[in-house]
């Protein structure tokens, strides 16, 4: 489903964020990327959907080709893929049914959005998609007034409105309590297993990885240093990955 | 007792700036003629200024400027409507956050500088001689100044808008004007409010002088009875412009208090 192909970044002024990253994840996964912060899990993921754009070799998603594709090929791919982020990115200011909207831009023209002309068919996916994380109540409430767990189902919700085939989570709950970070793990977790959509997860807190990932993969300094299933991991591989010991931040511990 | 660190002597800036400023404010009061004295000698012709400016004449006021001084509004009202909303797609243009491209940035950054250094009278003076005299050379010339200072100020507030909705905009799929349309607008929408109601404000006064350069509006009354030194006609003018203006500013405020 995607492949990295001698993957390598790197950015202006010369930090080398990933260095010759080769991957494959496979229909239906659910990966989790774990890695110190500056180990380059935010960039893999951004190379995905070409936000981040290779320095060096391929990425494919749906044996689409993302690094070379044109403008108008990258806006198709990208239509596919859903993305979430540890800081929502939803407009604070627009109703949530606005924010998800957004994840159906793609399917309308310029004109129409710029006057928010939405067919109804397109309005009928979103209110699924909010309908689909227990949020559709909120449709018409502004995104500001919401708590941070509601804003990120909304941020679900927008990426789910897309219809996407591969679903992307830039450490979706990195800015969440403990108890709202497991719920919205578990709509990710859902949305699976039930929609079949492949999903890549950026996660710092190695219970949680542990509690929903089937499949871990560590990064280290821009290096892959572990590929293998969750229920393999021992503690020995978290410190490989981390370069150091276990400490109480990397764990979010229990609800209480 | 303590050794005390040694106090930095003044920079060079200060010992040079302060004397030459001093000196150079001095020889400026002799040059330009300052002299309050003036006042008195003028005042004292009293015939010519003082009296006839006590006794306004209203009634000719009244019949004879307020066209003028409504055109004054329309003016100011139209201008600063267009001038802003033309501004709107171009602050965008002009502004790191939402044009990646330096070339295309830095030639509309340097339209709207380049549009802000011309005064609005010399504005209104090229635009009467392009368009004839009249308020349509004004409304032009007031479209050129409200478009520069909404230009300037949006976008600079776009320059420091959160980039997060925009790329996750763009992450959808979205092509990037429905990204700016969707994600960067709303975000900055209550300060182009806040901007329009304070050049609309500015417009309205800028307005009242146009007239001068023959560009409509009630400055043009003003203008001819100046010639004639019939000041018992230019004072009523005077008082109903303060009005006016006072009046609108207050609608101004009051407004962006209910919005904002």
């Amino acid at each position: 489903m995607i492949k990295f192909e001698n993957l390598s970044v790197t950015y202006p002024g010369g930090v080398e964020a990933l260095k010759d990253i080769n991957l494959e994840i496979n229909e239906g996964d659910f990966l989790i990327i774990v890695g110190l912060s500056g180990a380059g899990k935010s960039t893999l993921l951004r190379a995905t959907n070409n936000l981040v754009k290779p320095t060096k070799g391929n990425v494919y998603v749906d044996s689409k080709n993302v690094t070379t594709a044109s403008k108008k090929e990258l806006k198709k791919i990208r239509s596919d893929i859903g993305m979430i982020f540890q800081t929502f990115n939803l407009v604070n200011r627009s109703t949530v049914l606005k924010n998800v909207l957004t994840g159906r831009l793609s399917q309308i023209s310029t004109i129409r959005s710029i006057f928010g002309l939405w067919p109804k068919d397109q309005k009928k996916l979103a209110f699924e998609a909010l309908n689909q994380v227990e949020i559709l109540e909120k449709a018409y409430v502004r995104a500001s007034n919401l708590s941070g767990g509601q804003q990120q189902r909304v941020g679900i919700a927008r990426a789910l409105s897309q219809k996407p085939k591969v679903m992307l989570a830039d450490e979706p709950v990195a800015s969440l309590d403990p108890i709202t970070s497991r719920v919205v793990m578990s709509y990710l977790k859902k949305i699976n297993t039930e929609l079949g959509i492949t999903t890549i997860v950026n996660l710092h807190f190695l219970d949680l990885a542990k509690e929903f990932g089937d499949r871990l993969i560590g990064l280290r300094d821009g290096e892959l240093v572990y590929d293998g299933k969750v229920s393999d991991v021992s503690d020995k591989d978290f410190e490989n990955i981390y370069g150091r010991s276990i400490k109480s931040s990397d764990l979010i511990g229990e609800d209480d | 007792m303590i050794d005390l660190p040694k106090k930095p002597l003044p920079s060079v800036l200060t010992i040079v700036g302060i004397p030459f400023a001093i000196l150079f404010s001095i020889y400026s009061f002799f040059q330009i003629g300052f002299n309050l004295e003036d006042f008195r000698t003028n005042l004292q012709n009293r015939y010519i200024v003082t009296d006839p400016l006590f006794n306004p004449k209203w009634s000719w006021a009244i019949e004879n400027a307020s066209a003028a001084l409504v055109e004054t509004i329309q003016i100011a009202i139209l201008a600063s409507i267009l001038g802003c909303f033309i501004a709107l797609p171009l602050s965008f243009y002009a502004s790191r956050a939402t044009n990646k491209n330096s070339y295309s940035y830095f030639l509309y950054k340097s339209f709207l500088n380049l549009v802000r250094t011309i005064p609005d009278l010399f504005w209104a003076m090229m635009f009467t001689v392009a368009v004839g005299l009249g308020p349509f050379a004004g409304v032009l010339a007031l479209i050129m100044f409200s478009l520069a200072i909404m230009g300037k100020l949006l976008s600079e507030t776009i320059d420091s808008i959160d980039p997060g909705p925009m790329e996750a905009a763009k992450a959808t799929g979205s092509s990037h004007n429905q990204a700016i349309f969707t994600s960067a607008l709303p975000q900055v929408l209550p300060n182009f409010t806040a901007y329009f109601l304070y050049i609309f404000e500015l417009c309205i006064r800028a307005s009242v002088i146009l007239g001068l350069v023959g560009a409509g509006g009630v400055g043009r009354i003003i203008e001819t009875q100046r010639i004639f030194l019939r000041f018992d006609r230019i004072s009523p003018i005077v008082v109903l412009i303060l009005v006016v203006v006072i009046g609108i500013e207050q609608f101004s405020v009051w407004l962006r208090r209910k919005i904002l």
